[in-house]
């Protein structure tokens, strides 16, 4: 499936600063707890803002008796970002009960695989409920991140948020 | 070949301090023309790499720091990210992409780190990484 938007840019921000800087600069450490256990790669169960409620990341709308999710984040990437997005997508299914849901991601820009991993769990959710979902408006960096990994294959992306709502 | 940047900082184990060093690093490579895919490669592989190191590899102990050192060249980016932990083998992580593991929620991140860069060496141990990412033609 084409993603959308071949010209959309990527947008470095206004934080970066290009500071020069050489040599090491030495990091305080903190009263670490040394019991604390190293996750292996790749499936980590506790994040250090797990608990918190944090703010909508997502825009919710309804078309047509279907559920339009819409990330606000161009990046997502932040821990406290994600954790926070994957609660809101969780509580569409687990807490609403919604039964058709799309995720229209045109304002992203970066996603890492924490992020698919939430996507993941929405997915399998979304089967148990026996709800339908499909992704829509990916841009084509993004896109490239789902055939790389295949999740092209498990998810339902369609260019046009129209597209997506279609038949749903 | 001409050396635009070379730092090497130890950042505590944090992901915010994980996501300046990237910010600061994508930022240069733009301001030195790096194509648009580039970057992004390069901030996704360097996220993956980074969350790995303090989220992994240190357990977000906040006793342990994250050594990153940083190379870029006209043509070249070189970061060598190392991470306090016990390591991990390579072969002990699953391929994300099988179809038994498809559905996986996890596991992504090096496959990504390989996908988008031009080289990715890990150490014996597993606690050590190097990325390049060479820049682009055209």
């Amino acid at each position: 499936m084409p993603p959308l938007d071949a010209s959309s840019k990527i947008d470095c921000g206004s934080i970066c600063q290009p500071v020069m800087y050489g040599g090491v600069t030495a990091v305080a450490a903190g009263q670490g707890d040394e019991s604390g256990t190293i996750q292996g790669r790749g499936c980590t169960s506790q994040g250090k803002h797990e608990m918190s409620s944090g703010q909508r990341r997502l825009d919710i709308e309804e078309v047509g008796g279907v559920t339009v999710a819409k990330f606000v984040d161009k990046k997502i990437l932040d821990e406290t970002n994600i954790q926070n997005i994957g609660n809101q997508l969780f509580a569409l299914v687990d807490e609403d009960g919604r039964k058709k849901i799309v995720l229209d991601f045109s304002i992203v820009e970066y996603l890492s695989s924490a992020a698919l991993g939430k996507l993941i769990t929405m997915d399998k959710k979304v089967k148990a409920a026996k709800a339908k979902l499909r992704l829509c408006c990916i841009r084509p960096e993004i896109y490239e991140v789902f055939e790389i990994t295949r999740l092209n294959k498990i998810f339902d992306i369609k260019s046009t948020q129209e597209e997506a709502l279609e038949g749903l | 070949m001409p050396v635009h940047e070379q730092f090497e900082i130890l950042i505590p184990s944090d992901t915010d301090a994980g996501q300046a060093v990237q910010e600061r690093i994508a930022s240069r490579l733009e301001s030195l023309e790096f194509s648009m895919r580039d970057v992004f490669g390069v901030r996704l592989a360097l996220e993956e790499a980074l969350v790995n190191a303090i989220k992994h590899g240190n357990g977000l102990d906040p006793a342990k720091s994250v050594r990153v050192n940083c190379l870029i060249e006209d043509d070249l980016l070189r970061v060598e990210i190392e991470d306090q932990g016990s390591g991990f083998l390579m072969e002990d992580v699953p391929d994300p992409t099988a179809d038994e593991n498809l559905e996986r929620p996890c596991g992504r991140g090096i496959m990504l780190m390989r996908s988008f860069m031009t080289k990715v060496e890990y150490n014996a141990a597993g606690n050590r990484v190097v990325l390049e990412k060479q820049r682009s033609g055209g």
